[in-house]
């Protein structure tokens, strides 16, 4: 019997269906399989018994699931329903091992070869395996594609690590989970807590995209419970499942991930939005560039420095921000946000004043 | 990915891998190349030999074997299931859309044509989904990418090995230098991009934080100094999250550092419970290893008044002094 392992049993059906160009029965399958899939249907004829039967109809339910594995894999079996000249059966759609080389020019092997530095780089990823076989992948489909390479280019000259800042042993058991559950669009169940809740939530969730920011990784997506885009932190997850099939949803129209990845702390919803005007050293200009968020150059002096003004809808990060950078920025309006600035200064002043209080 | 889906892929593309590099490779090369450890590709050939074809053709098992480092497999006797390697799942080309996105926000920056043109080429060697579209960007890695004219001339200068000469922003001393520098490598940690170069002023390699280089002149010199063979050298003791810690090996000063409840369960997260100490109020005292006064110090301030330094009194001070100065309070 090849039965070595589901691995191995399967591998050995595409090879025997790999050599056919007609179709074959299952019972064909059976009898070359030796018993992987159960004995053949016409074992014992009509005087077979109920013992003889259960093991046919096992073997040929683990053929379905093999069949379907496969699928999943880019390899499908196909069932002919026959005709005149030929009989209903299987037969494996081989344009999986006809695929043209995949011809890479030497720009498009240098972006591989600078995405490949990733590999094994963020802590916690959960495609990390993913990666590593597209990748290896590529390697054995594309002509001129050198991941081995590794001295007098750029790409041996940078590297990505991210470091996760909470660390959650449940993490890894559903990270990958939720991954493979946004790619494949189907819905989860979480129980979660939020920081400041005192008790979780049970609530089903449309997962429409995961993200990595400052160590931690976020899963934003339809909240059937708050009827609302919610932002989850993964390590807040107390418990989490997949519930129902794939492509169970789609995600909103214009929904960009990456927009949500560059979210900056003080755009997180805790008050209504006030444009706060900054003027910046030329110094530290550059830590505001105009993509971080909902920020605007409104003047640009001639020494570099800037004024810009920032939507903020959590006016305390974008404070303490300022308050870190010595005098090199100003809060410069709304009267509000300058009130709340010098209310800082004066308290931060105070706390440290004289000795700290036991 | 099912774990037999993921076993499936790994012995086929070892099979595939072998036959693309004409049927010999090291064990090292090959076990490299699949992520699999050397036991691990020596248990996986084993399986392959018991895999089993249709003998009306003649063999009928797949012809591989270890040989010493060698591995070897039989020209045309894999029993055809080496001739491609499967499909990229959806999840492989999600997580190399990935890192395609963020290489490209790196030292790809240049090549976003071609970055997107590439995944266009391998997006018909995806397995389909079932609605037969392949997988949308549904994940993403912080990497910020490149927004302006110094970051381009930083980039530049790197893919080209050429000095520069930058104007640098230190936060750790809060002071503005300006120096030659010959670059190493772009690096990408934890959500902020460096420049790893060496200094030539003082002739060691330092680490630069892209968004607080002011300014960078390309010389047109080309660098001597290569990059290092492993990049990311530890040795630049890059700091595990804010503060910075020490990278050398005496001890670190340590901190005490008092937050207030509303942002306690935040820093209960990130923090070991053996560094914390719980307060009546619901705030906590962290105890917070350092090495640079001023960076501990604005960290704090990040907070905006939510932490407080306890002590050491230095530290203390360096907040009221530096404060009064840069927002015009009385120094006390």
């Amino acid at each position: 019997m090849i039965d070595d392992g589901p691995g191995i049993r399967i591998l050995s059906l595409v090879a025997l269906l790999l050599g056919r160009r007609a179709p074959v029965t299952l019972a064909w399958i059976q009898e070359r399989m030796e018993g992987a899939y159960g004995p053949p249907e016409d074992i014992g004829g009509d005087d077979r018994d109920e013992a003889a039967h259960k093991a046919f109809e096992a073997g040929r339910r683990k053929f379905l699931r093999d069949q379907e594995l496969l699928a999943r894999l880019g390899l499908r079996i196909i069932f002919l329903r026959g005709g005149e000249d030929e009989e209903a059966g299987y037969l494996l759609d081989a344009d999986a091992f006809r695929t043209p080389e995949l011809r890479l020019d030497p720009s498009e092997a240098e972006v591989v070869r600078l995405a490949a530095a990733l590999a094994g780089g963020v802590e916690g990823f959960p495609l990390g395996s993913d990666l590593a076989l597209a990748l290896a992948k590529l390697s054995a489909l594309a002509s001129g594609l050198d991941l081995s390479k590794k001295d007098g280019d750029v790409a041996a000259s940078w590297s990505y690590r991210h470091r996760l800042a909470v660390r959650a042993p449940h993490l890894d058991a559903f990270l990958p989970m939720l991954a493979e559950a946004v790619v494949e669009r189907r819905r989860v169940r979480l129980w979660y807590r939020a920081l400041q809740a005192e008790g979780e939530t049970e609530r089903l969730v449309d997962p429409w995209g995961l993200f990595l920011r400052r160590g931690v990784w976020h899963l934003v997506g339809w909240c059937h419970l708050r009827k609302d885009v919610r932002l989850f932190d993964a390590h807040r997850i107390r418990q989490a499942r997949p519930e129902g099939g794939e492509d169970a949803f789609q995600a909103a129209p214009g929904f960009d991930l990456s927009a949500w990845a560059r979210r900056e702390p003080w755009e997180l919803a805790m008050h209504e939005p006030m444009t706060v005007t900054l003027r910046l050293e030329r110094t530290v200009a550059g830590l505001f560039h105009p993509g971080a968020g909902a920020s605007r150059t409104v003047a640009t002096a001639p020494d570099g420095g800037r004024t810009v003004e920032i939507v903020v809808t959590n006016l305390d990060p974008l404070l303490g921000l300022v308050l870190s950078l010595w005098g090199r920025a100003a809060v410069l309006g709304p009267p509000a946000a300058v009130s709340a600035f010098d209310a800082r200064v004066d308290q931060v002043l105070a706390a440290h004043a004289g000795e700290a209080a036991p | 990915m099912n774990p037999t889906a993921r076993d499936i892929e790994r012995l086929q593309l070892i099979l595939a891998t072998l036959r693309r590099a004409g049927g010999r490779m090291t064990v090292d090369d090959l076990a490299s190349r699949i992520g699999l450890s050397r036991r691990e590709l020596a248990d996986a050939v084993s399986r392959l030999q018991m895999v089993h074809g249709d003998d009306e053709h003649g063999y009928e098992f797949v012809d591989i074997d270890i040989d010493g480092d060698t591995v070897d497999l039989s020209p045309n006797l894999d029993q055809g299931l080496g001739r491609r390697p499967l499909p990229l799942t959806p999840s492989e080309f999600a997580a190399l859309a990935v890192a395609v996105r963020a290489a490209c926000a790196g030292p790809a920056a240049p090549l976003g044509r071609e970055a997107s043109v590439l995944l266009a080429k391998v997006a018909p060697h995806v397995a389909r989904n079932a609605d037969g579209s392949p997988s949308p960007e549904t994940v993403a890695l912080e990497a910020t990418p490149a927004e302006d004219g110094r970051r381009a001339d930083v980039d530049a200068a790197v893919r080209a090995g050429e000095e520069m000469e930058i104007e640098y922003w230190s936060a750790s001393r809060d002071e503005v230098t300006r120096r030659p520098v010959a670059p190493l490598g772009l690096v990408h940690r934890d959500g902020n991009w460096y420049l790893d170069a060496i200094c030539l002023l003082r002739g060691d390699e330092r680490r630069f934080r892209m968004d607080r280089i002011v300014a960078c002149r390309r010389t047109g010199r080309k660098a001597t100094r290569r990059p290092p063979a492993a990049p990311g050298n530890p040795s630049l003791g890059l700091a595990a999250g804010p503060p910075a810690r020490s990278g050398g090996t005496a001890a670190p000063p340590v901190a005490v550092v008092r937050f207030a409840a509303r942002v306690a369960p935040w820093v209960r997260e990130r923090y070991e419970p053996a560094a914390m100490t719980d307060l009546p109020d619901g705030g906590v005292d962290v105890r917070i290893p350092y090495d640079s006064q001023v960076f501990l110090a604005g960290w704090v301030l990040s907070f905006a008044g939510a932490a407080t330094v306890v002590e050491p009194a230095a530290v203390r001070d360096e907040i009221r002094h530096r404060l009064s100065r840069s927002f015009g309070r009385p120094v006390n």
